[in-house]
């Protein structure tokens, strides 16, 4: 294996060069020549074409809209995603593993399912959407129709995320804080939380991420008017549909940005988490 | 240290705990658990939650589904775009599902068994699809494949239809579902480490018969999981499909896209009885996943991530 | 130390003593402890030793309110403790494996329990600073304020958490093996190090071991526990030189255990009387439990004594040991020779003098 010895460390187990090398071949075909793709197209339009139609107006309330409602659900699913890990990790009730599982759904259930599901809950016929509107609230077709979508969405990777952080918490930790004259309360803010932290911030990043993509959950409660309730997906496609490609190509370089900002943020929360405290 | 002197006791049978236990009031709570009130509202407020935000959802599909009865709920599938649909849907599964699988195997055994130069580049490449917009991942491919795409000319030249067509359904499926089994089996095969198989060796087996008989059965229900939500995943695509398939109906339909079709043009009924059998199949997955935890839930474990 | 304003209920700055009466504590249907009692003394720093599953953790948390006891009371200086909750018992708990709190520094561990006081009872921060210098400076620490426990050794971490218990200034101080997570030669100097701290410092304090060196090395007293009670209490010495139970005489220190039968009030081991210096008349006959320790044991080749053979011979270190297998039985008794003497040869007939040993019938 005279080609691969200063590249990989050698090993009697055999299929190394085999797996590699249609490992490689897969990634290659199926992500980086059309990724490689995207970023060509985007380069060849020009940092100042870009940026014009990224500053587009329409353009801009899209990403607006998907950001903000984004981070917002994110934001949203973070203490509820935290109480919901706590009571799975911590008690015991009855329907307890029916309700464990059931955290998986929105990854499990296509997403144009759930988009009707939500749209048909929400919209002033249905269970919800008819007792907002007795509040005079509307929710489909309007941003908090996308805002609660996105929060189904993205529950998940808090849950997920936090559950075996927080299922590996040393009880003697908080035996400590109690020996030490901390209440129950004082206890977990300030001895489980930290440990929590990161695990916290990276699920609030996935789900950040996942929630600024999303399409199928969304465009059937969005509305869809332009500068109003119109996301950054359906952008794309609507632009694609009218051949821009220079348009739909500036406005995915942007999402593509933000999503490998996320991911490169992820991954620095949870260095940093492995190097203070020796895991993540 | 003393000498002569000698320790004497008489007979040491088992004596009786002496003495009652003393009158206790009820059990206090320990240190590390809260009041049974404070538990009892939390456990409300979390179930009440989920109820609210994800079993109302997906108790809608099913009774939308039913809502005029199972009459209507059938006549759905009467219909042949629908047919059309659910079979293209299982078609690209099928295909889908064993190449992401071969992939997923692959990629498993190269980067938990072997120590290489690019190694975090390549699990980052893995992960990508995760953090991409579906509608991201079929514009790359309407970038590459349509006629003005990058290789639109060669693509044309060849006679073979992708974008619009089945092999650009299939490939943008596979864009966003080939993580799955791989990233189900690598933190398991990380942590079973190299032993097994090595040991296999040294008693002469061939690489093929040790993969067989020692590393696959090690992750078998891992490689199910996998399988199963990768599948789920696949069937249920729905942007990435949306931007490659053209709509086309009757050949490009998907089953997501089906129900889009169906919603749009307020046959809701039919839209949701569709849905429904998606919505089946999710719960199915997810009751298989509960069960393989909760049997196999070391078989399973180590860094389960989504 | 530095003035701190003391907890709500203050002591008058005498170490506690302790009194635990009639404790009983079940798990579920197996009882860890059964009915123990037990007084600590003002001050004594004492040994809770004996194998796992003795039930000298459970009585340990029991004391600390970490565990709530099914029977039984525990009494801080003559005041019924057993119905406060940890918080309330001002107790400092350092644990085997340290349970310091990674991402706070050291400076903020130590003062932890300073600062989640209300803020009635709670300390200037520059107070807190200064008796965080202070036990910093205590354990041989100094400057080490600003690190993090990922920093520090395993014996370092060991002496923060004691220092972070003794913060609060509890009444007691309760270790639960707080050198097992550390390798041999960090305990013994932690070790020293723990016995002239409690010397200066004066404080009541139970630690539990399964370590009977570091127990009978330490300890002003100690408890040997076995199954949920309390085998014996005493001095080191007492509990060496005068076991009370073959329980004891087995976990401490080294014993051969001989099956003897006792025939007229006199031992027999096999058809020969074992004549053991010092021994009271003997009320009972039947089989009984002969315990000898390998010290106890001289050897003869000719005279009056257990008759026995040489079957083993074993150098360790600047002693030799003689393995005897006596006439009558199967069991080899070790006698204890320094290692320039000359040894017999295996096979070699002596007799056996047995100067101290202890009988249990049965």
């Amino acid at each position: 294996m005279t080609l691969n010895a200063p590249f990989v460390k050698p090993s009697v187990l055999p299929g190394f060069r085999l797996t590699i090398i249609f490992t490689i071949l897969y990634l290659t075909a199926i992500v980086l020549l059309p990724l490689g793709a995207l970023l060509f197209r985007a380069s060849s339009l020009g940092v100042h074409e870009l940026v014009s139609l990224a500053l587009d107006g329409r353009t801009l309330s899209a990403l607006k809209l998907s950001f903000l409602t984004s981070l917002a659900a994110a934001a949203f699913n973070v203490p509820f995603g935290l109480l919901i890990a706590w009571v799975l990790v911590r008690y015991d009730f009855p329907g307890r593993r029916f309700f464990d599982a059931i955290i998986d759904l929105p990854f499990a259930l296509p997403t144009a399912v759930a988009g009707i599901a939500l749209t048909a809950l929400y919209a002033p016929k249905g269970w919800i959407g008819s007792i907002a509107a007795l509040f005079g609230l509307k929710i489909a077709f309007t941003p908090l129709g996308v805002f609660l979508a996105l929060v189904f969405v993205g529950l998940p990777f808090i849950v997920r995320t936090v559950q075996p952080v927080l299922a590996e918490v040393d009880r003697e930790l908080e035996e400590a804080a109690a020996t030490l004259g901390a209440g129950r309360l004082r206890t977990v803010a300030s001895v489980v939380l930290p440990v929590l932290s990161p695990a916290i911030l990276t699920g609030f990043a996935l789900a950040f991420a996942r929630a600024v993509g999303e399409y199928g959950s969304v465009i059937f409660i969005a509305g869809n008017i332009p500068y109003v309730s119109e996301i950054a997906p359906l952008l794309i496609v609507i632009k694609l549909e009218e051949f821009d490609y220079a348009g739909a190509t500036a406005v995915a370089a942007i999402m593509l940005l933000v999503s490998f900002g996320t991911l490169l943020l992820i991954n620095l929360i949870q260095a940093r988490a492995r190097a203070r405290y020796g895991h993540v | 240290m003393s000498d002569g002197s000698v320790a004497l006791a008489v007979s040491l049978e088992e004596t009786p705990a002496v003495g009652s236990v003393a009158a206790h009031p009820p059990r206090r709570r320990l240190p590390t658990e809260e009041a049974p009130w404070v538990r009892r509202l939390l456990i409300g407020l979390a179930v009440g939650f989920l109820a609210l935000f994800l079993l109302l959802p997906l108790i809608t599909v099913f009774m939308e589904a039913f809502r005029k009865g199972s009459g209507a709920f059938l006549q759905a599938f009467a219909d042949p775009a629908a047919l059309d649909a659910i079979l293209l849907t299982l078609v690209v599964a099928v295909i889908a599902v064993p190449a992401n699988l071969v992939f997923g195997v692959a990629a498993a055994w190269a980067i938990a068994k072997f120590d290489f130069r690019g190694k975090a580049f390549l699990v980052t490449l893995i992960d990508l699809p995760f953090s991409v917009s579906p509608v991201v991942a079929g514009l790359v491919y309407v970038l590459l494949y349509a006629s003005h795409g990058i290789f639109g000319g060669l693509v044309q030249s060849t006679g073979i239809q992708i974008i619009f067509a089945l092999p650009g359904i299939i490939m943008a499926t596979i864009f966003v579902t080939f993580p799955f089994i791989a990233r189900e089996l690598i933190p398991l095969m990380e942590e079973l480490g190299n032993t097994d198989e090595e040991a296999a060796l040294t008693l002469g087996a061939s690489g093929w018969r040790m993969f067989w008989t020692v590393t696959l059965p090690n992750v078998k229900w891992a490689l199910l999981y996998g399988v199963l939500l990768c599948n789920a995943r696949a069937m249920g695509e729905f942007g990435a499909v949306s931007v490659v398939s053209g709509h086309i109906r009757g050949y490009t339909n998907t089953m997501p896209l089906h129900i889009e079709i169906l919603y749009n043009e307020y046959q809701f009924v039919a839209a949701f009885a569709v849905a429904s059998l998606l919505a089946a199949l999710a719960l199915v997955t997810l009751g298989i996943k509960s069960w393989l935890e909760h049997r196999y839930a070391g078989d399973l474990a180590a860094g389960h991530r989504h | 130390m530095p003035a701190i304003s003391p907890p709500a209920t203050a002591t008058d700055g005498v170490p506690m003593e302790l009194d635990i009466r009639n404790l009983t504590k079940t798990f579920g249907s197996t009882a860890a402890l059964h009915g123990v009692d037990l007084k600590v003394a003002s001050g004594e720093l004492l040994a809770l030793l004996g194998p796992s599953g003795s039930g000298k953790t459970t009585l340990l948390r029991c004391v600390a309110g970490l565990e709530i006891p099914s029977g039984g009371q525990i009494l801080f200086g003559g005041e019924d403790a057993s119905f406060k909750s940890v918080q309330e018992r001002q107790i400092g708990f350092v644990f085997q494996h340290y349970a310091l709190f990674k991402h706070l520094t050291i400076a903020d561990n130590i003062s932890y329990g300073l600062r989640v006081r209300p803020r009635r009872t709670r300390p200037t921060a520059t107070a807190i600073r200064d008796k965080v210098e202070e036990l910093l400076s205590l354990i041989q620490l100094p400057g080490y304020g600003g690190r993090y426990p990922s920093q520090l050794s395993g014996g370092q971490r060991q002496r923060v958490a004691l220092a972070r218990a003794l913060a609060v200034e509890p009444k007691i101080l309760l270790l639960d093996e707080p050198f097992g997570a550390l390798d041999a030669k960090v305990r013994k100097e932690l070790r020293l190090w723990l016995r002239e701290f409690h010397d200066r410092t004066g404080h009541t304090t139970l630690f539990v071991t399964h370590d009977q060196e570091e127990a009978l090395d330490l300890a002003d007293r100690v408890v040997v526990m076995s199954d949920g009670r309390i085998e014996q209490e005493g001095t080191p010495e007492d509990v060496y030189d005068r076991p009370a139970t073959p329980f004891v005489f087995d976990f401490i220190g080294e014993s051969v255990r001989l099956d003897i039968r006792v025939d007229k009030g006199r031992p027999f081991v096999g058809q020969q009387e074992v004549s053991i210096p010092k021994l009271p008349p003997l009320l009972f006959d039947g089989p009984a439990k002969l315990y000898v320790r390998p010290e106890h044991v001289a050897f003869r080749r000719d005279g009056e004594g257990l008759w026995a053979t040489v079957v083993s011979l074993h150098r360790s270190g600047s002693s030799r040991r003689i393995g005897f297998r006596a006439d009558g039985t199967d069991t080899v008794i070790e006698a204890l020779t320094p290692a320039d003497r000359e040894p017999p040869r295996i096979g070699d007939r002596a007799a056996l003098e047995i100067r101290a040993a202890g009988l249990f019938s049965g």
